[in-house]
């Protein structure tokens, strides 16, 4: 996709879709305008990766599909506020996904109920939890070789924040270390994804 | 960048930051542009980690999404945010409201304009698909003299005409928009004038029907004039102006 133009090193096929598929920042300058073909057309492109992102974090199926209904429809109204400058498009609207179901899941339970549902869980047994539902379903060899390479702090950090929801705080008590290195630890483990992934300059 | 809010771009990238402490590295963000970058970068990467948990959903989803945004209008493009270390405070907010009145007026030129032309007939309506392509590339200009620093608006009416004028001296031009303008008499047209102590300078002839019009204005206009002159305009103003703009507050 011309669209992230430094992931050369990725090994053919990593796009999410296997068929060549259409230029997602090129249909979204056309939703833009108000095009419902096009918006038929990158529904194809990004329903997949939106409804699998919002699942990771809901869990719940018949809330992931509202929230996911959602997005989508977000993503149409506000088509025109994109920034091509600011990122790719797949990632404007992953980060659209990521922020409305992270909302959702802080909504339904309250600031202290949620503390105190995490202090209770023993960290060590909800990090098996995440490895196995997560990575074990990443069908991305790639994320998971670079992930591999985190250091298990690390990639904590990340996959408790990033795939469940958690604050940084939430997840410093999940994991039993203190606040100050998991927020560091979470900027660590992202920059080496970032560099092992390709991204950026 | 300094070393503890910086440290937290990589909680903001994956919205692991809630509360006054997200508020206060937003705030952060707009004055550290090595932190935005990292925050876009940081954002890519968690973007990938989406893609990478792609699943197939439900299949009448679509269907319902397709129908859903059948039904659901699409927000405007927003402006350019200004820089705010450059905003003049108050004045440009009130400016600001006054600014975001005149455009919805320019809408309703616009709105005039598109209305027109759903009863037409064929040769009609292409004269009026021109009309609206020229109010189209005027409404980029008009645009651009509503988001000039020095824009300003000014009003005047005259019997049940309402005329609204939006002027910037830095570009040179004005917007002009009328509501309820009687239309000129047979063989007769309202032009716009722009006037000064040496006298009065033609800034083109109104359309009938209350199109916005953007003209260049001369340097030193103190005055914005329409008056009715035969058809095609005159040089010079043959009646006096049956509407005055002042520039000067």
């Amino acid at each position: 996709m011309d669209e992230e133009p430094q992931r050369a090193e990725r090994p053919p096929g990593w796009s999410a879709d296997p068929q060549p598929a259409p230029d997602a920042r090129a249909l979204l300058a056309e939703v833009a305008k108000g095009d419902e073909a096009a918006f038929d057309q990158l529904y194809e492109v990004i329903a997949r990766p939106v409804f699998g992102l919002v699942r990771r974090l809901l869990r719940n199926a018949a809330q992931s599909e509202e929230v996911t209904q959602e997005v989508l429809v977000e993503v149409w109204r506000t088509a025109t506020h994109y920034r091509p400058d600011k990122g790719s498009a797949m990632t404007w609207v992953l980060t659209l996904a990521h922020r409305r179901a992270v909302d959702r899941v802080r909504s339904e339970q309250s600031a202290a109920d949620r503390e105190a549902k995490v202090g209770s869980r023993s960290g060590a047994r909800a990090f098996d939890e995440v490895s196995e539902s997560v990575l074990g379903r990443l069908e991305q060899l790639q994320v998971r070789r670079c992930m591999s390479t985190l250091t298990e702090l690390q990639r904590e950090s990340v996959l408790l924040t990033y795939y469940r929801g958690y604050t940084y705080r939430e997840a410093a008590e999940l994991v039993g270390s203190p606040m100050a290195t998991v927020k560091t630890r979470l900027r660590d483990g992202l920059i080496r994804l970032r560099d092992c992934l390709g991204v950026g300059s | 960048m300094s070393t503890e809010m910086s440290s937290l771009t990589g909680a903001y990238a994956v919205d692991a930051l809630t509360g006054p402490e997200r508020a206060e590295f937003e705030h952060h963000l707009a004055e550290c542009e090595e932190c935005a970058q990292e925050v876009r970068e940081l954002r890519e990467t968690a973007g990938l980690l989406g893609v990478a948990a792609a699943e197939e959903p439900p299949a009448e989803l679509k269907g319902r999404v397709l129908h859903e945004i059948a039904h659901t209008r699409q927000e405007p493009p927003m402006a350019e945010p200004v820089p705010i270390g450059t905003r003049k405070r108050r004045e440009a907010s009130r400016w600001g409201t006054r600014l975001a009145v005149a455009a919805s007026v320019v809408g309703i030129g616009l709105a005039a304009v598109f209305g027109v032309a759903a009863w037409q007939s064929q040769q009609e309506l292409d004269q009026a698909r021109q009309r609206i392509e020229q109010a189209g590339t005027r409404g980029a200009e008009m645009a651009r003299v509503l988001h000039a620093p020095d824009a300003r608006v000014i009003h005047a009416s005259e019997g049940g005409a309402v005329a609204t004028v939006i002027v910037s001296a830095d570009l040179g031009k004005a917007v002009f928009m009328s509501e309820h303008m009687p239309a000129a008499p047979e063989d007769k047209v309202h032009q716009l004038w722009a006037i000064d102590e040496q006298g009065a300078t033609s800034m083109g002839v109104l359309t009938d029907g209350d199109v916005p019009v953007t003209a260049d204005m001369p340097g030193g206009t103190a005055k914005l004039g329409v008056t009715t002159e035969p058809t095609g305009g005159s040089p010079q103003p043959t009646t006096d102006p049956f509407m005055l703009l002042s520039l000067r507050a």
